[in-house]
């Protein structure tokens, strides 16, 4: 067997890992603050020929195979498209920074910006998570924001201040991360920075009330990402065929 | 293969929803004091296929890893509580709320209600009720003699009475918010009750404690943009299509490796 058939089959089996990331992207194509897969392929196990001596007495190498695997998916942290929706606890953020909730498992970074005040005052995500804001000296892991039951209006001024009736009652607890390199997906559209990633205090912030910030996955991208996979995926299956039939012929020729 | 598949089908299941949220919007775009629905999703857990920190064979260590994830679910439908326009009509009972809050209704099996919608009659007995018969609470009673009424933004009522030239207060119309009214759970005909996601009632005289003030003659129309609901629509159909477009890239790549091969 010629050793083409082993790559051009690494290859199959990596568009068909990248169509299940294409199509968690596109299953996310309406989830807010949602972020986008990105996959980089890379060349794994290049072999060299056994009887390729290093010190340079022998023969350069005749042959090497080479495979291909799915060497990263990262997030990708473009901007999605921002929806008006003028709702209040509708919050998104520009740039690289993140909301920071808290969850039972501890504290988590989301760009999924619709928020709403629960029973008690404390302001939650849809999924129970609670926003939030700047703890001051005393409490430097941050505190929950809580919006008194009675305030009429809830105004959040673009560097993250958050005033009920025009009454302050906290600073939105914003972090950045460099890249999505820096970022672990966890679902529920949370985010964890990896081991040894510090969140780092954003030097400028830009809140906007009233947007959230839309999947930055597109269906045009999705689409074509679809016919991509599913191109890639039928030459290599040709070209599996063709190195059966080159097998078979030698075959053949010997006997 | 599979994983594709299945993964589809979570956004193809995530948009149906959506649909059926706009559907039901649509539906009530003139129906008074309606409040539209939005989703929410959610992507589902991730797959952890290679640890980002982990090493390679030759012990170089790997910046990111593989992580594969499975879709999406919507997480929650919620009541958008902004401000539906309010039309003028002109009848003395008609009232709509401009701003924050509820009216607490009764129904005939002595539960209470809570409505946006201010189109209210007094029926044979002179009692405030809505149009499927439902009792204002605090009850008001207008007399039978009474050739006006007025309700004042903080939702005293008085009546002027045949013969007579002073008004007299029949009642008080209190309304009532919540910590979270987009938690508030429909049970149709524009009624809401309350659960442990919206919180308990909070009562009191309109324009106070963060409520609105009431429009007499005036009712709230339905809070559902049409442009908008249709722009969604859109947007949803296409994200449907491109799922199924997945499916179908998914089961031509099994049908390839399982033919060819």
């Amino acid at each position: 067997m010629t050793s083409g058939i082993y790559s051009a089959m690494s290859g199959a089996v990596g568009q068909e890992r990248q169509l299940a990331i294409v199509a968690n992207n596109m299953a996310n194509v309406t989830t807010t603050g949602y972020k986008a897969d990105m996959v980089s392929f890379h060349e794994a196990l290049t072999r060299q020929d056994e009887n390729w001596d290093p010190n340079g007495n022998a023969p350069r190498p005749v042959t090497s195979y080479k495979y291909v695997s799915i060497g990263s998916v990262q997030p990708d942290m473009v901007a999605g498209a921002m929806e008006n929706t003028g709702r209040d606890l509708d919050l998104s953020v520009f740039g690289d920074v993140f909301f920071t909730v808290r969850t039972v498992n501890g504290d988590r970074y989301t760009r999924a910006g619709s928020f709403m005040r629960g029973i008690d005052g404390e302001v939650q995500s849809h999924g129970g998570e609670k926003l939030l804001i700047e703890g001051g000296e005393d409490l430097p892991e941050g505190k929950v924001l809580k919006i008194p039951l009675n305030a009429r209006e809830i105004s959040v001024s673009p560097d993250g201040v958050v005033r009920a009736d025009n009454a302050e009652v906290g600073r939105l607890r914003l972090r950045r991360f460099n890249s999505g390199e820096d970022l672990q997906k966890l679902g529920t559209v949370q985010f964890l920075p990896k081991e040894g990633v510090e969140p780092q205090i954003p030097e400028q912030v830009q809140v906007s009330q009233g947007l959230l910030e839309r999947s930055n996955m597109g269906v045009i991208q999705g689409m074509n990402e679809i016919i991509m996979v599913n191109r890639g995926f039928e030459s290599l299956q040709k070209l599996i065929r063709a190195f059966r039939s080159l097998d078979e012929r030698t075959a053949r020729g010997l006997t | 293969m599979l994983r594709a598949l299945n993964t589809a089908a979570t956004g193809m299941v995530a948009q149906q929803t959506n649909v059926d949220v706009i559907a039901n919007n649509l539906a009530n775009v003139s129906t008074t004091g309606f409040r539209r629905s939005r989703v929410e999703f959610h992507d589902l857990i991730y797959q952890t296929v290679r640890t980002a920190g982990g090493t390679t064979g030759n012990g170089q260590a790997l910046p990111t890893g593989i992580q594969l994830g499975h879709g999406a679910r919507s997480v929650s439908t919620e009541f958008m509580h902004n401000q539906g326009a309010l039309a003028q009509t002109g009848n003395a009972l008609d009232l709509a709320i401009e701003g924050a809050g509820f009216f607490r209704l009764v129904t005939p099996s002595g539960e209470l209600v809570y409505t946006r919608a201010g189109n209210f009659k007094a029926d044979a007995q002179g009692q405030v009720v809505t149009v499927d018969g439902y009792l204002l609470d605090p009850a008001i009673n207008i007399p039978n003699d009474a050739t006006s009424i007025t309700i004042t933004p903080d939702g005293t009522v008085s009546v002027q009475l045949a013969g007579q030239t002073a008004t007299q207060q029949v009642g008080q119309i209190t309304l009532v918010s919540f910590a979270n009214p987009g938690g508030l759970k429909a049970i149709g005909r524009g009624m809401y009750m309350p659960t442990d996601g919206s919180g308990g009632p909070l009562e009191a005289v309109p324009g106070d404690q963060g409520l609105g003030t009431i429009g007499q003659g005036m009712l709230e129309s339905s809070n559902v943009e049409v442009v908008n609901e249709m722009v969604d629509l859109i947007a949803s159909q296409r994200a449907y299509e491109v799922n199924q477009r997945v499916v179908q890239a998914a089961d031509d790549m099994l049908r390839k490796a399982t033919e060819g091969l």
